[in-house]
């Protein structure tokens, strides 16, 4: 695991709370996006984002580090999304917010790709939660699938599995989008 | 050559980047061979590729700032966190996994299990009483010729083939009570 993490989390354990900041500075954009491309939500996500901060500080003490700081971290996100999603059941892809793409300078070609892109995030929303986190986790977050095993506890062989059912069903979704 | 069905089973290690060198270049002069399985990569890239390119949320200037102080804020008014002993210890000693904890819950239920086992199959306190009272039964007969027992003593300190014709002396009737 990385030593700046490590020597950071001795500080806080040692009494120096307000060290907690440095992990925090670190790591919020990286959460906040797993948990927005969990939930597709702003305020969902960052709230849950929130909520694995507050987790980690509580149970920092118990931090073993056989895993990196970063991969406790997405677990404790994750659990929490998957959570969420459990408790609010499966949303209504058409009320997913996605944001227009960055304007081309072809305005047909902008609105094409954007259209592509919430039918997209449709899809990935439609996925089962365990597809979506594994499909977030390796293709966004950049995870090994022996690092997904590891964040969703599951085995190597259920991760790989599970990523490439996401991905055959985002590929046929996306061939009836195009018609 | 590999059959097009075993080649589209890897087309997603393959767009991934986690094949090994060898498979990768069995990979890539099938896919320049074979048109549809070309085709099929392409696809299978594509997806990733969009799915990587989804637009992060538009978010306020100052979301960041206010993320970061509702985290501390929150942090703040919990306990701050301890090390836990294990960790200490291994802080201290290094890694001895073979001790960790949960192998010694293991062990301790193991145990626990056994004597839980032990115990019902031991003896009942009633049966025990009742095999006590039937080793009292084969007593019985002696208790009730006491005369015997108040004799013991004298008894004991005669060595019957010596003292025979003392046993049989007058003397030795009138002290045991038989004329």
């Amino acid at each position: 695991m990385s030593q700046a993490d490590l020597d950071v989390i001795r500080r806080v354990l040692a009494g120096e709370t307000d060290a907690f900041d440095l992990l925090v500075r670190r790591y919020q954009q990286t959460i906040f996006r797993l948990t927005y491309r969990m939930t597709k939500n702003v305020e969902d996500a960052r709230d849950l984002a929130q909520d694995a901060f507050v987790q980690a500080y509580r149970a920092l003490g118990s931090f073993q580090g056989h895993a990196s700081f970063s991969t406790w971290l997405y677990r404790i996100a994750m659990n929490l999304c998957l959570n969420h999603l459990k408790a609010a059941g499966r949303e209504d892809p058409a009320e997913i917010d996605g944001r227009l793409g960055d304007e081309g300078p072809d305005a047909l070609e902008a609105l094409e790709a954007a259209e592509r892109d919430r039918a997209l995030s449709a899809a990935i929303a439609e996925l089962p939660p365990q597809q979506r986190a594994t499909l977030v986790l390796r293709v966004q977050q950049g995870l090994s699938h022996r690092a997904i095993a590891e964040v969703l506890e599951c085995a190597e062989g259920t991760a790989k599995a599970n990523y490439s059912h996401a991905v055959r069903t985002l590929q046929t979704k996306l061939r009836q989008f195009r018609g | 050559m590999m059959p097009c069905d075993e080649i589209r089973e890897q087309l997603l290690d393959y767009a991934d980047g986690t094949l090994a060198t060898d498979a990768r270049g069995l990979i890539a002069r099938h896919l320049a061979g074979c048109p549809e399985c070309r085709r099929e990569a392409a696809a299978v890239s594509a997806v990733l590729d969009r799915v990587l390119a989804l637009p992060d949320p538009a978010l306020p200037d100052n979301f960041w700032e206010q993320f970061r102080a509702t985290v501390l804020r929150r942090v703040a008014a919990e306990s701050p966190p301890r090390e836990g002993v294990w960790t200490r210890l291994r802080a201290r000693f290094g890694d001895f996994s073979v001790l960790r904890p949960v192998p010694a819950i293991g062990v301790a239920c193991a145990l626990g299990l056994m004597l839980a086992i032990g115990l019902m199959h031991a003896p009942h306190r009633r049966d025990v009483v009742q095999i006590e009272m039937l080793a009292m039964a084969d007593s019985l007969p002696i208790a009730q010729n006491l005369d015997v027992l108040e004799r013991f003593e004298l008894l004991e300190n005669l060595d019957l083939l010596e003292d025979l014709p003392a046993l049989r002396s007058p003397d030795f009737r009138l002290r045991m009570g038989r004329s």
